[in-house]
């Protein structure tokens, strides 16, 4: 998969296997909502139905940045498939967990534990 | 009286008149029960009817200024629908001519009168059920004495001898009277009053009636940019009406002054050499020819009757937040069919429930996300939109009496009393967050559970709109109870390192609105109709 960057966000993926890892960093904010769920549409689209979230370089999170998880979690549930979030900051822990999305989107310390939590 | 005396006089008069013109649009917003209205619009049903209602709200206020405003503040309030206030309006305007034929009228008294009986009526408690009547009575009463004002602060400029100058030099230009009457109107803020001091500059010979009645003419642009400079304030509607008394009096003056202009080259005879046939006395001319000004407006009106619309949107183009305050759905109609009047109620609810989120933007962490409306006025409309739900939804349940329909009535009252806390909910949060230090652990988590919050609204609205179950699987989750989890925040928060005992205590405050906010959403989840199935 290619990867997306602009000034303050950048998406990315490498491999094609299940469970995928997206690697997310920067800020996920109303600005780059959109062109996040372009690329998550096309991993799904691309056979992707686990999908972990590397948020080791994710500094910021809004609410559109949540809806952006959220719209993959919709993409995938319906197909049986899950989403993990990993080693996410502070700030992005404490949103997800404001959120109440903490058992939807399992969050993980790291991303091997995220791949094994989706393998089970 | 001084120069000095004046001045305050005219912003004492000012001020009078603003406080008068909100009171009058805040009690009437009071007044705007649904019967209420039916009343109101039954007093303007039929175009003869507005004509009346105008005529005589013209006659008793003397005011053009005044009888715009107060249909600005009826219109607003919704009791008055606005094509129905542009014929009131416009008949308004021959109203006032009387008080040239009819200078007994004391009007001074008049407005005592109506301050001291309501204001002393708003402080008797037996009669609070009245007090937004009394209010608005109260509201006319000083928008009035505020006009009385400005008319005396413009008292010392007619005594003044540069005053008489002016006149002298009127006499030789009918341009030059136009342009005066325009200004005069502006300043005195009363043509009755306008004519009187032409009447009595005639009778001394100072001024001739030709150049007196196009004065007069002129009053006609100066009632236009009075009506748009107080209006100032004003939007949407209110500010069309304003607009529409500008275009009437505008024309009215126009075509009055045009006709004057030609009739000085002789091709046609000028009013008052008309008048000559029939003359009483020069009072009486003057008069008419004021009245005959203001039939015009009326006249105006008619001959736009088709493009108003249209013309007044281009000027006064409809804010956000006015389209949001007006009910999209709901409809008198619609009362007959209960499962169509439940459909429509749910239909104006997401309406609600789409506009919410503004109420949060002043609280965010990401400012991209903002609506750019403010949120004093969204709030201000989604009271008033609340308020039209749950009196529809009252009359409503008072005309059903079959039973499956009654439990989905109520259910729908259940929801929107649920949107109504929620909306009071997601407000106090915002407003308590945004008193957070900025840039402060305590403003970040206090945006923190702004930013939640916008996505919990959003889930909620997208269930309601299009009722898919994996939105319902995720609002059971995000509203779970969030008591142990806000404990632990608050535990934290109260941390010496965690800012101001202020911050500390708007930090639990916002935790118990940002906990109220969750319960009412999973409470207006549950109470929203099954989907259908086909």
């Amino acid at each position: 998969m290619t990867c997306i960057r602009s000034d303050a966000f950048s998406i990315f993926s490498e491999g094609s296997e299940n469970p995928r890892v997206v690697a997310l960093a920067g800020k996920l904010d109303a600005i780059s909502q959109a062109v996040a769920e372009r690329y998550l549409e096309s991993v799904v689209a691309d056979g992707a139905t686990h999908v972990v979230l590397d948020c080791t370089e994710l500094e910021f999170i809004s609410s559109a940045g949540i809806r952006a998880l959220l719209f993959l979690v919709k993409r995938v549930k319906p197909i049986g498939g899950a989403v993990s979030v990993c080693a996410p900051r502070p700030h992005v822990r404490q949103m997800l967990e404001f959120t109440g999305l903490k058992s939807i989107l399992s969050i993980s310390g790291t991303v091997e534990e995220g791949r094994a939590a989706l393998s089970r | 009286m001084a120069v000095y005396e004046s001045i305050p006089l005219l912003l004492a008069g000012l001020v009078f008149f603003f406080l008068g013109l909100d009171g009058i649009k805040a009690s009437l917003k009071g007044l705007a029960s649904r019967s209420m209205r039916r009343r109101a619009h039954a007093a303007v049903s039929s175009p003869l009817r507005a004509a009346i209602l105008g005529v005589t709200f013209g006659a008793l206020s003397q005011s053009a200024t005044a009888v715009s405003f107060l249909l600005a503040g009826l219109v607003s309030a919704r009791l008055l629908p606005l094509q129905r206030a542009l014929s009131v309006v416009a008949w308004a305007n021959p109203g006032t001519a009387f008080f040239a034929f009819l200078a007994a009228i004391n009007l001074n008294v008049a407005t005592m009168w109506l301050i001291g009986l309501a204001g002393l009526g708003l402080r008797n408690r037996k009669l609070k059920s009245l007090s937004s009547a009394l209010g608005a009575i109260l509201g006319i009463g000083f928008l009035l004495f505020g006009l009385m004002q400005l008319k005396r602060a413009a008292e010392p400029m007619q005594e003044a001898d540069w005053f008489a100058t002016v006149s002298i030099a009127l006499n030789g230009s009918l341009v030059l009277g136009f342009i005066a009457g325009a200004l005069l109107r502006v300043i005195i803020q009363s043509s009755s009053a306008i004519v009187v001091i032409l009447i009595a500059l005639c009778g001394k010979g100072v001024l001739g009636v030709e150049q007196a009645m196009m004065v007069i003419h002129g009053t006609g642009i100066g009632i236009g940019l009075s009506v748009i400079l107080l209006g100032q304030g004003l939007r949407g509607e209110a500010l069309r009406i304003s607009y529409w008394q500008a275009i009437l009096n505008a024309c009215a003056a126009t075509a009055m002054g045009v006709w004057m202009l030609f009739a000085a080259t002789d091709l046609v005879p000028s009013l008052p050499k008309l008048l000559l046939l029939t003359r009483v006395s020069i009072e009486t001319d003057l008069a008419i020819g004021f009245l005959l000004q203001m039939l015009c407006c009326p006249l105006v009106g008619w001959l736009l009757r088709n493009q108003s619309e249209q013309i007044l949107v281009r000027l006064a183009p409809e804010a956000a937040e006015d389209e949001l305050a007006r009910p999209r759905y709901l409809d008198e109609g619609a009362l007959e069919e209960s499962e169509i009047a439940i459909d429509l109620v749910a239909r104006e609810q997401a309406r609600v429930m789409t506009a919410l989120p503004a109420l949060l933007d002043r609280a965010r962490l990401d400012a991209a996300s903002a609506s750019g409306l403010n949120h004093v006025d969204v709030r201000k409309a989604l009271d008033t939109l609340d308020t039209e739900i749950a009196g529809f939804l009252a009359e409503l349940a008072a005309r059903e009496t079959d039973h499956d329909h009654g439990v989905a009535i109520a259910s729908a009252i259940a929801r929107q009393q649920a949107l109504i806390e929620l909306v009071e909910a997601v407000d106090s949060m915002a407003a308590a967050v945004t008193r957070l230090a900025p840039d402060s652990a305590a403003r970040m988590l206090g945006g923190g559970l702004v930013e939640a919050s916008d996505v919990v609204l959003g889930t909620l609205r997208e269930w309601l709109e299009q009722r898919d179950p994996v939105d319902r699987a995720l609002l059971d989750e995000m509203t779970a109870d969030r008591g142990d989890q806000m404990e632990g925040v608050r535990r934290n928060a109260a941390g010496a390192e965690f800012g101001s005992p202020a911050d500390q205590a708007t930090v639990l405050y916002a935790t118990s609105m940002f906990e109220r906010t969750m319960y009412l959403a999973r409470r207006v989840a549950g109470s929203a109709p099954s989907p259908q199935v086909d």
